[in-house]
């Protein structure tokens, strides 16, 4: 079984990282690096170019910070995946990246086995998650009337609370009687619904406060 | 708001007191003049004029005092408690200057003692211990002083009796009214006082939490900051370097331990609101991916238990690293295979609290051996006992060893 080879762009400004992030995709036969870029001015010139499945960002740019960027791509590109590269993957930082268009992390010293498993798990429609991020999800996600499709589906809200309870993945998916890719998928689409319920709620901010409408 | 409380209700209630005063000496006057001789009907007079007078001046002080600022409720009982007791005298007195006709001894004593009574009764009324059933014998009293009158003078309709009933019952319904009035004034004053002085503390107590909270907030982003920026960045080059250019296994697991520990020591710096499953979850998930390479797989038992309000940072850390410290216990020195995380609610001498236990299959040790594993033990426990939990340790040679940590739901 082949799969289609899988476009990927790198913004990473640490010269050692964007070195090790490059071997590990050419060490991949079905992943190949199609640009990189160190700077924000350079990173927005190659996201704007196109051509890549999935975007790979650092946060902390000398000229701009990366979630502009990963804004950016969201806007430009829908069906692109943009992963964040990220040291502790600590729970505002990943929300944050999330609500701006991200739908998956990558730890900076994530072994390149791992980390190419992500990035075809995250072509495949799955995302990765950890505990603590389930958790902060299961606070934020909240039902919202005003925009039927940011509520959780009940089989959504199971993931999640398994997830938030320390089981992995593969434990979750026995648990609830589901595939591990399932998880995955129903992980990446509840990310779908944390943007679109920031979106909702600045909306409706917005209007509450008379700029819109 | 009661009657009484006005300080312009007062001042009527005042003058009315003044008119009575007046109108019963006209009254007392025509009757004395016609029943007593003249020098005992004129010391009749001399005491209701003495008695008429001290209510004017006592109006005059009352008024003094409100316009220099002396406390209106204070001013109000000291008037009300004066009043009685010249009331009271002018009762007595003109009890023995009327008395002469019936030369009734008796009589005079006991309409001395009714009006001692009284005056008894309104000072325990006006200034009430906290009791209602005190308050509500001194209001009764002078009521049961009606009862020796009957007892000495069954028979006889004398000027006193009725007078005596009649000032007594009246007596009576005003001191219940002005008890009434000072205790919910008092209770008023005090229960507006508690709620302000509550209501001030809550939003003191708000603010200062939030102040406290902001201020970890800022300093555990500024630390996050640094640790990222820094060491952390540091760490990583370095175990890429380090891989890159092929340094020794060693150097390379001790950059990754390295990098580990700093990840649970940011990772503790938020208690996730004692959501222990979280915080172990959480842990697991740094921890798997080298288990895995190490060849130990995990299984996850764990049932929903509780939150541990009490779990601050410093609590997680010592937490979290008592675990990692059972983990790397396994890893090193067991030879295991698996590792079975178990959490559950457990009471433990009649405390509520939480059991996780660490399982692994692998060699099993001696725990009472102070070498290798054993002494991992002591630092575990003192984790523990810190954490004010307990810590066990069940181990058998060949079938594997058995941790548990237990941790109080609510700490004293």
């Amino acid at each position: 079984m082949t799969s289609p080879t899988i476009h990927v762009v790198i913004v990473e400004d640490d010269p050692l990282m964007l070195a090790t992030l490059s071997s590990i995709i050419d060490g991949a036969d079905d992943i190949s690096l199609t640009g990189t870029a160190v700077t924000f001015a350079t990173g927005r010139d190659l996201i704007d170019a196109g051509g890549f499945d999935v975007l790979l960002c650092d946060l902390g740019l000398p000229d701009g910070n990366g979630i502009d960027l990963i804004r950016h791509c969201a806007a430009l590109y829908p069906t692109a995946d943009i992963m964040v590269i990220t040291l502790f993957a600590e729970k505002r930082k990943v929300l944050d990246c999330i609500r701006a268009g991200a739908r998956g992390y990558l730890h900076k010293d994530q072994d390149a086995e791992s980390c190419v498993d992500a990035i075809r798990e995250i072509r495949r429609g799955g995302s990765p998650i950890s505990p603590v991020i389930a958790r902060q999800l299961l606070l934020h996600i909240k039902p919202q009337p005003q925009a039927s499709d940011a509520k959780l589906s009940q089989r959504e809200q199971e993931v999640l609370n398994t997830l938030a309870r320390g089981f992995s993945k593969k434990e979750c998916a026995d648990l609830l009687g589901l595939s591990v890719n399932t998880v995955g998928t129903h992980v990446k689409n509840i990310y779908a619904k944390l943007d679109v319920n920031s979106r909702a709620e600045a909306l409706f901010e917005a209007s509450n406060q008379g700029i819109i409408g | 708001m009661l009657f009484v409380q006005n300080t312009r209700n007062q001042t009527w209630v005042h003058i009315a007191g003044i008119l009575i005063i007046a109108i019963n000496w006209i009254f007392n006057h025509q009757w004395a003049v016609s029943a007593l001789p003249t020098h005992r009907a004129f010391l009749s007079d001399v005491f209701h004029g003495a008695f008429l007078a001290y209510a004017v001046v006592s109006f005059a002080v009352r008024s003094w005092a409100l316009k220099n600022g002396y406390e209106s409720d204070r001013v109000w009982q000291t008037n009300v408690i004066a009043f009685l007791w010249a009331t009271t005298v002018n009762i007595v007195a003109q009890a023995w200057i009327a008395a002469e006709i019936g030369g009734d001894q008796e009589a005079r004593v006991a309409t001395t003692m009714q009006t001692f009574y009284i005056a008894i009764s309104a000072v325990l009324t006006l200034h009430p211990p906290e009791t209602r059933k005190r308050n509500l014998a001194a209001t009764l009293a002078p009521l049961a002083s009606l009862i020796p009158v009957f007892l000495i003078e069954p028979t006889r309709d004398h000027y006193m009796h009725g007078d005596t009933a009649i000032r007594l019952f009246a007596f009576a319904a005003l001191m219940m009214l002005i008890r009434e009035a000072v205790q919910q004034s008092a209770n008023a004053a005090h229960q507006k006082l508690l709620e302000t002085q509550a209501a001030l503390s809550a939003s003191n107590e708000a603010r200062r939490l939030l102040e406290v909270q902001q201020a970890i907030e800022v300093e555990r982003e500024r630390l996050m900051g640094e640790v990222h920026d820094g060491i952390g960045s540091s760490l990583v080059t370095a175990l890429a370097v380090a891989k890159r250019e092929g340094h020794s296994s060693s150097t390379i697991e001790l950059l990754t331990k390295a990098i580990s520990e700093l990840k649970i020591t940011v990772d503790s710096l938020d208690p996730l609101d004692g959501d222990l499953l979280a915080i172990l979850g959480n842990l697991r998930h740094r921890l798997e991916p080298g288990l895995e390479k190490a060849g130990l797989s995990v299984k996850w038992d764990v049932q929903l238990v509780p939150m541990l309000a009490w779990l601050d940072s410093t609590n997680t850390l010592q937490l979290l690293r008592l675990v990692q410290e059972a983990v790397s216990n396994a890893l090193v020195h067991s030879g295991a295979t698996q590792l079975i995380f178990r959490c559950m609610s457990l009471s433990q001498a009649d405390k509520e609290g939480i059991a996780i236990e660490i399982e692994d299959n692998g060699d099993g040790f001696d725990p009472s051996a102070k070498t290798g594993a054993g002494k991992g033990l002591e630092t575990m426990q003192a984790r523990a006992k810190a954490l004010q939990g307990t810590f066990a340790c069940r181990s058998t040679l060949g079938e594997g060893t058995t941790l548990t940590l237990w941790l109080p739901l609510r700490r004293g």
